[in-house]
């Protein structure tokens, strides 16, 4: 089950990469039932432009987690910016353990826009750790 | 020059093949093509393209770039060829090709596609049309401390003399591929990537659009 | 405030003489160390040894960033730094950052007794080259009580202890303003966007978290914006964690060497994640 026992639905920003998710409508086809409402997505041209500033803002502005879904290792389009996305927010989630904030809310899933079904699965997931950890 | 096409052609509804045996054939390199060729400086021989599409098939712009004018890297060389200046100095192909190489890398002619995008974006901006996705820096408020030097893979980032301090960091449009990277590290948000700045995405959070 | 301390005179000695000394030649314009007034300590550029007598080593002060405004001042010149070790590591994160020419200052290292070291929760309490006092070496991480104590929390317990102490913040920004590393101009804490003008304490956890993410790879852990907080916020023992993490995990530390990358700007692929 995808909600958590009191029903709570995490508000979750969803920052993708135009080339593994290029159209933000297919996202909300990749939700689990009933987080459509629950999702605020954008669109960004590689997930090297997350900054570890957003995520914390997103956090003051009442949302429960983040979720960054980028390209796979080696299929960055602009050859790197997976890899520097992917230790600057490992980097804060350690940060954020030690101000006592639940490294879960932070997601990373880098996929492959030719497997949608491993994307759901891997979104899914997420939803359901942030759930374990109930709001922000 | 038109849309003109030889005589014979293939009959199928994308008569690319035939009217490249054709354009070799029978038509000159058109402007263009020669213009590419020498603003390069290099002998980039557009025309050894048989038009295969392998370039097209591992280009992630043509695939997932989501493009009004469907330009892919094959339609790219071809409308270079005869002549089609506008409609490749508009595209924004141009500008959301990376430099990846995968094409060239594909390619069983060797042709120098990104190159060839290079030439194409700096000639654009020389009719004036501006790369809709590159990062700006804010010259007052840069502390030339490198940091987005360091993370531009394409090298499009300088560091020159200007600004409050005396030296600046200072983007090159023509090889800004707007990935973003220096956007997030400068931590005086002095360098800027448009569309996504702070701001735009600061305003997301806060719920005041829902942009995609 | 000082506490006074056995040998200390030695040091402060052994100071004033390097000083005298360096006075007598013309390669520094200056001596930038810390000048005693009743019982404070200001930073002070002395020029005659005249002067020498009120100079100290006693005291905290972060004066990298009073030589870099020095520098600034002057197009040429150079002067002598009177510095601990927290001290020499800014200068080498300014120089990195392009903000100070190293060539235009001589450090004079200053090495901190247990007790100064201690006090700060120092693990590195010296500099490359202890020309004053004698350096203890490094200070384990875990010896330090307070800094045991939050590691050892679990993660609600330091949620509790955080939100509780971050809503003290009267944002005087004295933090960021006793920082020499945070120099930046228009600081993005004075951004409305970022965080709101007019509001006490500020947005949680917006105001600290994007401080301690700016300098995860930059601070040194001198704890000046500790000492600085009018309102008793442990603010520095959140950045000491986030730089042993840096070492433990990157192997890096930052205001070691000027040619250090910092592996957030690229560099290898390591989950942070993975390595528990």
């Amino acid at each position: 089950m995808l909600r958590g026992a009191d029903s709570f639905v995490p508000k979750v920003a969803l920052f993708h990469c135009r080339w593994c998710l290029p159209e933000s409508d297919a996202v909300k086809n990749l939700l689990p039932e009933h987080y459509e409402s629950a999702v605020s997505t954008i669109k960004i041209n590689c997930t090297a432009r997350m900054e570890g500033e957003l995520a914390i803002k997103a956090f003051g502005q009442g949302f429960d987690g983040v979720l960054v879904i980028g390209c796979e290792d080696g299929e960055c389009h602009y050859e790197s910016g997976n890899r520097q996305a992917f230790n600057r927010l490992g980097m804060l989630r350690r940060m954020l353990e030690f101000a006592g904030i639940y490294p879960e809310r932070i997601g990373t899933i880098w996929v492959s826009p030719y497997d949608p079904a491993s994307i759901k699965a891997q979104i899914g997931e997420y939803i359901e750790k942030l759930n374990g950890v109930g709001p922000f | 020059m038109g849309n003109e096409r030889p005589a014979e052609t293939t009959g199928r509804t994308d008569g690319f093949i035939g009217n490249m045996s054709a354009a070799r054939t029978k038509i000159e390199l058109g402007d263009f093509a020669q213009e590419i060729d020498a603003a390069s400086g290099l002998n980039l021989d557009i025309s050894s393209c048989f038009g295969c599409a392998r370039c097209s098939s591992v280009c992630k712009v043509a695939i997932f770039g989501c493009l009004e004018d469907r330009i892919t890297p094959r339609t790219l060389l071809y409308n270079a060829v005869v002549g089609e200046t506008e409609k490749l100095l508009s595209s924004k192909f141009i500008w959301l090709c990376s430099g990846c190489g995968r094409c060239e890398e594909a390619c069983p002619q060797g042709v120098k596609i990104p190159m060839i995008v290079s030439v194409i974006r700096r000639l654009s901006m020389e009719k004036g049309i501006l790369n809709p996705i590159t990062a700006r820096v804010n010259e007052r408020v840069c502390m030339h401390c490198g940091a987005c030097l360091t993370v531009c893979k394409n090298k499009a980032i300088t560091m020159v003399e200007g600004g409050s301090r005396g030296l600046v960091a200072r983007v090159d449009p023509a090889e800004c591929r707007g990935c973003g990277a220096c956007t997030a590290v400068c931590t005086n948000a002095a360098i800027q990537q448009s569309p996504l700045n702070d701001l735009g995405l600061v305003e997301f959070l806060a719920g005041k659009s829902g942009r995609d | 405030m000082q506490e006074e301390r056995q040998g200390d005179s030695d040091r402060t000695e052994k100071a004033r003489e390097l000083a005298a000394s360096l006075l007598m030649t013309d390669s520094v314009q200056g001596v930038l160390a810390l000048l005693e007034i009743r019982d404070h300590v200001v930073p002070h550029l002395f020029t005659s040894r005249e002067e020498l007598s009120g100079l100290t080593v006693d005291g905290h002060y972060a004066i990298a960033g009073v030589a870099e405004r020095l520098l600034e001042r002057w197009a040429q010149g150079n002067i002598a730094v009177m510095a601990r070790g927290c001290d020499e590591r800014h200068l080498i994160e300014l120089a990195k950052k392009g903000s100070v020419d190293l060539s235009r200052i001589k450090v004079v290292g200053v090495a901190c007794d247990i007790f100064e070291a201690k006090a700060c929760h120092c693990v590195q309490p010296f500099p490359r080259q202890a020309d004053v006092g004698n350096s203890i070496g490094r200070v384990d991480f875990m010896d330090h009580e307070k800094l045991n104590e939050l590691v050892s929390m679990s993660i609600t317990e330091r949620r509790s202890f955080w939100t509780e102490i971050f809503s003290r913040c009267i944002k005087c920004y004295g933090c960021r303003n006793a920082c020499p590393l945070c120099n930046c101009v228009d600081c993005r804490l004075e951004e409305e966007r970022w965080v709101r003008v007019g509001e006490i304490p500020p947005e949680y956890p917006s105001f600290h978290l994007i401080r301690l993410f700016h300098l995860a790879d930059k601070c040194v852990g001198c704890m000046a914006c500790e000492k600085a907080c009018p309102m008793g916020i442990p603010v520095g023992r959140l950045n000491l964690l986030v730089r042993q993490e840096m070492l433990d995990w990157y192997g890096y530390e930052a205001g070691r060497e000027v040619e250090d990358v910092s592996p957030l700007l690229g560099g290898a692929l390591i989950d942070v994640a993975d390595k528990k």
